[in-house]
């Protein structure tokens, strides 16, 4: 097989670079240039993204909710599943957003239910511009939400 | 074959079926449960309503209501899964309807149903003294 000039420059490339960096013993993979990235691919990342920090201050919502009412927990556990359901629904969360500070707080039932009728109309109207293959996810957590709303 | 135009038709023929579900199941429930299922009835009018005004506008042909439907229901708590099924059945449409489009106005009274839906089925489970709620109204798996 013939080395074409690309491929002897790009090694060269290689081999250059892994010399400046030095102390780096073993050969990175070689980088990709990156790729132009889908509009719609980007637009949903982002509302998943919020999606689950969406999701993770319910829980800890919840979390305190329970701590301070114990008696509840016949209504609020099942209510706790839907939310963790609905994050490992969607996917593995940013690295940053967990413990935003909710704990402490007192939460009340009123306020639960203004968490959730907030959530859900947020979902709703994230499911109007996400694709095709996550607006249903959206539309479900917006149901759910609404649904949460009622029985608190 | 437009398959936004069969969704749609989907649709009208299961909301003539849950009013004639609302209509047998009312009749096994007490008075207070009853004005519940009027109330869900009354929706589910109002979105029938709704659909044959749109696919009118699309110049389709609507489906009309069968004359019956295989529904027995000989207790209330036969009656209150029956109408939980109702509602349930009618979430996956609109949810399915969520995918199928992407022009926002259809979306956003697709996810309103949905939500419409999933309330009335939490509070027949509820009345059941059941797990009210599912965490994904409307998925097939849920």
């Amino acid at each position: 097989m013939q080395t074409t000039r690309r491929q002897a420059l790009s090694a060269g490339a290689v081999a250059g670079l892994s010399l400046l960096t030095g102390a780096c013993t073993r050969t990175p993979p070689p980088q990709l240039p990156p790729a132009v990235k889908d509009p719609q691919a980007v637009s949903d990342e982002a509302l998943r993204r919020e999606a689950v920090a969406r999701e993770q201050e319910l829980v800890q919502a919840y979390a305190a909710a329970l701590h301070a009412h114990p008696k509840l927990t016949a209504l609020l556990a099942p209510l706790l599943g839907d939310h963790a359901a609905h994050l490992a629904a969607l996917g593995p969360a940013p690295e940053t957003s967990a413990g935003a500070g909710e704990g402490a707080e007192k939460v009340s039932l009123r306020r639960l239910a203004a968490k959730e009728r907030a959530a859900a109309s947020a979902y709703a109207q994230a499911a109007l511009t996400a694709s095709r293959e996550l607006a249903p996810l959206l539309a479900s957590l917006a149901a759910c939400e609404a649904s949460h709303v009622a029985v608190l | 074959m437009n398959p936004l135009h069969d969704q749609l038709r989907a649709l009208l023929a299961d909301e003539h079926a849950a009013i004639y579900a609302y209509g047998v199941l009312g009749a096994r429930l007490g008075d207070r449960q009853q004005v519940l299922a009027r109330t869900a009835s009354d929706a589910h009018r109002a979105v029938r309503d709704d659909l044959r005004a749109r696919l009118a506008r699309l110049k389709l042909v609507a489906p009309a209501p069968a004359a019956a439907y295989d529904l027995a229901v000989a207790t209330s708590a036969e009656a209150r899964e029956a109408a939980v099924r109702v509602e349930e059945q009618l979430a996956v449409r609109w949810r399915d309807l969520v995918a199928a489009t992407d022009d926002k106005a259809l979306r956003s009274l697709a996810v309103q149903r949905l939500q419409e839906c999933a309330v009335r089925a939490a509070s027949w489970r509820q009345l059941s003294g059941v797990a009210p709620t599912v965490p994904f109204p409307g998925a097939v798996s849920s």
